[in-house]
């Protein structure tokens, strides 16, 4: 168990610039972490917060710059070399193999030495560590099976499998709805609290700083323009000017004029889900809320034509979306927003300019121009040529809405379309979707943020076990769809 | 350990060392360096070999370079025997590239070569201009029939296109073993050997006692270079070997662009066959199975799956082969030494990526996603 030292940082960053090429990435950021504290990162996307995070996890090396350990030189060469210093790293994007149970994802994990162990005594392990924090996890389930917040909530679990007494988290609340993300906070404020661990938490959501963190760091351009400073006075709003160093102002939902229906999705049925019965119309926002895993994903596959429904039909206007190939879809004007941005909408190691020609039909040679244009309108942070692989969380997202939102779509399909996305590029975007529904577009937009639903939609529909429980209309009643979503009708 | 690079990157560099830099960066990236650093190790080992047959290995390698590469015979080997490899690996670097493993070409050869053999034998007194499109068109076909069959088992079935691939090889074997036997036998011979192609010969390039078919390899070449990296078809080929799923998503359905590769590689290997037959080998025997399909995998891998690298990896490996045979002919040195380096080189590339792989995985996050999300296929292919 970590000892507690109550003056000595637990990890300290002194000066720690990297750049890529000509890309600066963090220019001599210093902060330290103490035992028992919690200390939140904000900033724009491509600020800078995930590579510092995998400086510290040895994933990457710094340019210059040092990091100490309880005030001991700290450098680590590999995960390894962190985990064996007590630093762990909960990624931004799953890295757990799907087709493994929890259990042998935890045995993946643990290094050589212990590799011995056998997979019951990680299934055991895992069990105690569960329990201890308080929830219950299927040590026996295919990680692919598992929802998204119990995907989250093993990622945490196999970081604290070594016992570390530093954890980094990068943002793992983003794909979590409220109460689960409120649940993980509070198995993070007792690590911190409790256990005396010191914990560095990344997050674009300025509410959960607020609530649980005990210091804040605002990064902006790869520096430090907020050295951690306490929370307790501090409001949202604040957070989020001095992150993006001007005012957001959130979009808005403003009643439009709802047209003729343009997606019928009619008693639809899968061999996990249905029925599903909902309409979208010209000009309208039709949201989906519910925890995620209650099927929005099967939902999702079925309206891309990936999976094949049991019953029902899925009609845009004399087309069945569920039978047609992807370019088919595409060239009947539909944009796609993927929930799995790495799997189904990028081509990470190809790059950025490429990744927007997928599924279109401009023509190789004008790649390059066409990206530029795209990629400023957009503030993506990165160069045509650039690797998609190496655009942050962030900027990936704004890659794929820039490609998906161009050529002014009738029909917008959305699932977690500002997944990963700053405050100032969430309403950036928000704002481009509801202008489009002045045109007439119509969006499909799924959720797992309530409050985003809230904001932005004419209609809410619940999703919860695989079927619609419960259609809302505005002005909402926050509580009543909060309690569809939980099973509750 | 922190190194303090910042302000070596920022200082203006010789145009010289940039251009150095930029040749190293991209030679990392499209793992050329392992390539040539294999290239290197494969003939050292292969020096100690020699050593050890008590023969000098640079006397060894300057007969093998010099009887394969300068002299007129030598070359007109090399080419001979590089133009059949390099038709093959131009077809598997673009399956390859997709991640779709084709090891069938063989079976692809053979079945073209006895479909072209079919057509060619029973209309053989007609002109050239007619028998040799003929016969080059049915062989393409029958390969990419071939190719279609192993596809259709991927791709319909879900087996894995390795096992789907090789398991046709051993169908087109004794396929061929047959058709040289009893339908397609000359009558006028004693071995199991078909008719001539007669008219369906390649015509030569200026009496230089080497056939057309070398031409066709090296106009081939450039256009492949173009297609993989200029065309949206090579796009869509390069996208589906990095992430198959987007490809799925946004482009086309599942399954759709490995039965077309399959296809493509296998009419690629009937072609080889045609060249082979009508340029070199005049009939059909048992030795047309002559192993250029599976050496060709040889060459999409060192060539990087890349057209021009196949291109060298072609002319090198065929040099081998030739400068092999010269060694033994001229200094006793058996071929079996000389050839074990080839699978020595081929050994180093392929620890050398997965080293690479290794070196890729630690860079961490988006990396551990991709290897995540390619375990999974693996699984589900
Ligand atoms: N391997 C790399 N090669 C080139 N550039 C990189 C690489 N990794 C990161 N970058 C760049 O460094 C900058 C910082 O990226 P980083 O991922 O740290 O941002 P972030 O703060 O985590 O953003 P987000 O909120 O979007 O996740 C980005 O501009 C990114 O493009
Ligand atoms: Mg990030």
């Amino acid at each position: 168990m970590p000892l507690n030292d109550a003056d000595t940082p637990a990890i300290t960053v002194a000066g720690v610039s990297r750049h890529f090429g000509l890309i600066q990435a963090l220019t001599d950021v210093s902060l330290e972490c103490h035992y028992g504290e919690i200390l939140a990162v904000l900033g724009e996307n491509g600020a800078g917060k995930t590579t510092l995070m995998r400086i510290l996890a040895g994933l990457d090396r710094a340019s210059s710059g040092q990091l100490f350990k309880r005030s001991e030189p700290y450098s680590p060469h590999s995960p390894r070399d962190a985990v064996n210093a007590g630093v762990t790293l909960v990624q931004q994007h799953f890295a757990l193999v799907p087709t493994m149970t929890a259990a042998e994802n935890i045995l993946l994990f643990r290094s050589q030495r212990r590799l011995r162990t056998t997979r019951d005594k990680a299934a055991s392990d895992l069990e105690a560590l569960s329990t201890r924090l308080g929830f219950k996890i299927d040590v026996d389930k295919p990680v692919g099976e598992m929802s998204v917040g119990a995907r989250q909530r093993l990622e945490l679990l196999r970081a604290l499998d070594s016992d570390p007494d530093v954890l980094l988290l990068d943002e793992p609340t983003a794909v979590l709805t409220d109460a689960e993300s409120d649940s993980l906070l509070e198995i993070v404020r007792s690590l911190a609290h409790d256990d005396n661990r010191s914990i560095v938490f990344i997050t674009h959501r300025l509410r959960e700083v607020v609530k649980v963190a005990d210091r804040v760091v605002v990064l902006r351009n790869g520096k430090v323009v907020v050295p951690a400073a306490p929370v307790d006075q501090r409001t949202a709003a604040e957070l989020a000017s001095e992150m993006v160093g001007s005012e957001v102002h959130d979009a808005i939902r403003t009643p439009q004029i709802i047209g003729k229906p343009r997606l019928i999705v009619d008693s639809l049925t899968t061999s996990e889900v249905g029925p599903i019965s909902l309409t979208v119309h010209e000009g309208e926002v039709l949201g989906i809320a519910g925890v995620e895993g209650n099927g929005q994903t099967e939902l999702e596959r079925v309206l891309i034509g990936a999976r094949h429904c049991t019953g029902g039909r899925v009609r845009f206007g004399e087309i069945d979306l569920a039978d047609i190939p992807p370019r088919r879809r595409i060239a009947s004007n539909i944009a796609y927003i993927p929930s799995d941005r790495e799997r189904t909408a990028l081509v990470g190691p190809m790059r950025c300019d490429e990744n927007l020609l997928l599924g279109r039909t401009t023509r190789l040679a004008r790649r390059h121009e066409k990206a530029k244009t795209l990629m400023e309108q957009w503030s993506v942070l990165g160069l045509p040529e650039s690797v998609a692989n190496t655009l942050s969380g962030g900027n990936a997202q704004k890659l794929v809405a820039a490609r998906e939102l161009e050529s002014h779509p009738e029909l917008i399909l959305a699932f977690q379309p500002t997944r990963g996305l700053d405050p100032g590029a969430t309403a950036f975007l928000r704002q481009v979707l509801l202008d489009m529904t002045a045109f007439g577009s119509a969006v499909l937009w799924v959720s797992a943020d309530l409050d985003e639903l809230l904001a932005v939609t004419d209609r809410i529909v619940v999703m919860y076990s695989g079927s619609i429980a419960g259609e809302f209309k505005q002005p909402f009643d926050r509580g009543a769809v909060g309690l569809a979503m939980a099973g509750i009708a | 350990m922190i190194v303090d690079d910042s302000n070596v990157a920022r200082d203006p560099e010789p145009p010289v060392a940039g251009f150095i830099r930029r040749l190293f960066h991209r030679g990392m990236e499209s793992g050329i360096a392992i390539v040539v650093g294999s290239v290197v190790a494969g003939l050292l080992v292969g020096a100690i070999l020699i050593l050890w047959a008590g023969e000098n290995p640079l006397n060894v390698y300057r007969v093998i370079f010099t009887e394969s590469l300068l002299k007129g015979s030598g070359w007109r080997g090399t080419l001979l025997q590089a133009t059949p490899l390099g038709i093959i690996g131009l077809g598997l670097a673009f399956s390859f590239r997709a991640g779709v493993w084709n090891i069938g070409a063989e079976g692809q050869l053979i079945v073209g070569t006895v479909a072209a053999i079919a057509i060619v034998g029973a209309i053989s007194d007609l002109p050239g201009y007619i028998v040799i499109p003929v016969g080059m068109l049915t062989a393409m076909v029958g390969g990419a029939a071939w190719g279609a069959i192993s596809a259709y088992l991927h791709v319909k079935f879900e087996v894995n296109a390795v096992i789907a691939t090789l398991l046709m090889v051993f169908i087109a074997i004794p396929l061929l073993n047959w058709a040289v036997r009893v339908p397609f036998k000359d009558p006028a011979s004693f071995l199991p050997q078909s008719r001539t192609v007669g008219n369906g010969a390649l015509p030569e390039i200026f009496n230089t006692n080497v056939h057309i078919g070398v031409l066709a390899f090296f106009v081939l070449v450039p256009v492949a270079a173009w297609v993989m990296n200029y065309s949206r078809f090579g796009y869509l080929v390069r996208g589906h070997g990095a992430n198959r799923y987007a490809v799925y998503a946004n482009e086309s359905r599942p399954g759709r662009l490995p039965f077309v590769l399959l296809a493509l590689s296998g009419s690629l290997a009937g072609a080889a066959g045609f060249i082979q037959l009508a340029g070199v080998q005049m009939r059909v025997g048992s030795g047309t199975a002559a192993g250029f399909g599976f050496t060709a995998i040889i060459v999409a891998i060192l060539g990087r799956n890349r057209p021009i690298g196949v291109f060298f990896a072609a002319i090198g490996l065929s040099a081998m082969l030739v400068g092999a045979e010269a060694a033994q002919r001229l200094l006793g040195l058996p071929v079996a030494l000389t050839q074990s380096i080839q699978p020595i080189i081929v050994m180093f590339v392929v620890a050398g990526e997965a080293l690479r792989a290794r070196a890729l995985k630690r860079e961490g996050e988006r990396e551990a996603a991709i290897v995540a999300s390619q375990l999974r296929s693996e699984v589900q292919t």
